[in-house]
This record gives structure tokens, sequence and C-alpha cells, in this order.
């Protein structure tokens, strides 16, 4: 049977956090890394971006310079997402041959969403996909995830709510024409953690191991708890400095 | 002129269009949003094509562009572009 390397949950400063998904990918797509699970926090605590997005028009710079809270660019497109210490992230990283992963893109982001729906399931909540690339229960997002397809990798991350402070959502800038759609009119009303739906907070680490088994039952590769390698580790070293730039973070 | 036109594509993402227009020809396009384009640098070619395109020929150009290169586009189409630009999109 095939390997999933697992990174065992670890919390990082939110510019190593992408750095290091970053160097995963490259790693991964040269064939000097496996398919690759790494489960993260985020210290402190940051708004990620997607990579189309304009930062000025989805962070609320002070709100975030008065709490601390880091914003930082992804590699991947989509929404804007607060990470704090109720979220366990995950990235999952395979070769872009097409042999664990769809190369259509929205099938992909159903079948790489799959274990996470399984994980939540397994703790008692009545999880479900919702394309293009959302978890919800009850018709709220639990999760949120996103994609890239770059040097000759996929790269998926994506987040799975515990807990939310939701005084510090006020770091995001709600968007009206986003919310028309849903029918909700504040982005906390539209998002739900498993502490809401359990009626307990699981741990993030037992939450980490339980996603970790269920990826290997979905993509049928046994796990091997693993560590990043040397490339990987300078290449993160290297890319931090991306993530860290006003340049990259205010590029749109 | 100044023209920003943001669509909230159906069932979909957030496209905003940022384009400055003189005389009938783009100037400047920006697009932003919360969609995903594989490979990410195509939108800075989008935005490249776009720039001295005339008014009127902004659905041919893009759809030129999707002609020459391999562009996936998810949660929005090219054409979504189009309409955003052409004012058929919600204006913010």
């Amino acid at each position: 049977m095939e390997g999933l390397r697992v990174l065992r949950f670890e919390v990082h400063d939110p510019f190593y956090n992408m750095a290091l998904d970053e160097a995963i990918a490259h790693s991964v797509g040269e064939g000097g890394s496996p398919p690759t699970l790494r489960l993260y926090g985020w210290s402190p605590r940051a708004v990620s971006l997607g990579y189309f997005q304009e930062v000025l028009e989805e962070v609320d710079l002070e709100f975030c310079r008065e709490r601390g809270i880091e914003v930082v660019r992804r590699i991947t497109g989509g929404g804007a997402v607060l990470h704090t210490e109720g979220e366990l992230t995950y990235s999952f990283v395979v070769k872009d041959d097409g042999s664990l992963v769809p190369s259509d893109i929205e099938e992909s982001y159903r079948r790489i969403c799959a274990p996470i729906v399984a994980c939540i399931r397994r703790l008692g909540g009545d999880a479900s996909f919702r394309p293009i690339n959302d978890i919800e229960v009850g018709g709220k997002k639990v999760s949120g995830n996103a994609q890239t397809r770059r040097f000759g990798a996929v790269l998926q991350h994506g987040t799975l709510l515990l807990s939310m402070d939701y005084s510090l959502l006020g770091a995001l800038r709600p968007r009206v024409e986003k919310l028309k759609d849903k029918g909700v009119s504040e982005v906390g009303g539209r998002v739900t953690t498993l502490k809401e739906v359990l009626k307990f907070e699981p741990k993030r680490e037992g939450v980490a191991e339980i996603l970790a088994e269920e990826f290997g039952r979905a993509f049928q590769l046994e796990l091997r708890y693993g560590n990043i390698t040397d490339r990987e580790r300078s290449l993160a070293g290297d890319l931090v400095r991306k993530y860290r730039s006003k340049d990259w973070t205010f590029r749109r | 002129m100044e023209i920003i036109g943001v669509k909230k594509v159906k069932g979909g993402k957030l496209l905003k269009v940022l384009v400055i227009e003189e005389g009938g020809v783009i100037k400047e396009a920006k697009i932003s949003g919360d969609f995903f384009v594989h490979p990410e640098e195509a939108i800075d070619e989008i935005e490249a094509c776009l720039k001295g395109a005339d008014m009127s020929r902004v659905r041919e150009v893009l759809r030129d562009f999707a002609k020459r290169r391999t562009v996936r586009t998810v949660g929005f189409t090219l054409d979504d572009i189009t309409e955003v630009i052409e004012g058929r999109g919600k204006f913010a």
C-alpha cells in the first residue's frame, strides 16, 4: 500500500504556514516527497486572503493591527479567512498526475473534502459537502477549502472550525453582494463550529488524528507519521520572505 | 472614465472588475474576487489582453484568449467578465 506522509499537528506563524504549504507542493511535485497531509494551527491569529482578492476590500487593517491579527496572502484563490486558535487547518498535497486526485477541479474538491465530511460525521456532526469548496452543517459553513495546481502538484488547504470568538470577525469586511445570495446579513450568521454542533469542543490534536485516518481511508493510503525534508525546510525558509513582504500581501 | 463592476456569480463567486476606459478603449483592467483560476497567472494575462481592447470587443477578446491559452476558471466564466464590463453585472 502506498503511503501518506502525515505531518503531525503543529502551531506556526501565518507566514511560515503558507511558506511550508508551498514548499511541500514543490517537493511533492518534483517527486522528492510522497503524498502529504499536514495538520496545523496559527499563532498569532491571522486573516488569509485569496490570491485574487484585494486586501483593502476584504480586511479591516486597523482592527487587525489593534488586536495583533496578521494578514497573509495565500497562493490559492478563494475567500478571506480568519484563522484563530479555534481552527484546525490542513494541507493535502499530491502529484498532479490524475492518479490520486481527479484532474477535474470541481470533482477533486468533492474527493478531497470527503474525508473531512467523514471526520465531522464520526464526531457526531451531520456534515455535507457543498460545492464548490465548502463543508456545511445545518446549512452553515464549518469548513472552507482552496486549491491550487502548480509545480506539478495539487495543493488543497482548508479549515475546520472547532470554535470561534465571533467578536474577532470584525477583522473581515463583509461583502454585501456575496451575502445577498446566501440570504444572511452577517458573516457570523452563516458560519458554525464543531463546538456549537457537538455541544462540546473537541481537542485539535484529537480531531487531527481522526482527520488523518479518514484521509488514509478515503485515498487508500497507509498513514506514515513523518517529518519535513531538509529540502522542504530550506525552501520554506526562503518562501517565508515572500509571504512576509508587503509586495506580496498588497499585490491586489 | 473608471468603471467598477461587481457581480455575484449565481451559485458561484464574487467577481469585481475595474476598467479605465478612454474613448471606447480599455486603458487599464483589474480583476479581483474570491474565485479560482488555474493557472493563477492567467489572470494577469487576461488583464493584459483587455488592455488596449475596444470596449465593444471585450467578449471576442476574451474568447480568443481562451482559444490560445488553456485556462480553467472555477466559480465564474470569462463571459461573466464581459458582462460585468458591459454593465450587465450588478454595480457596486
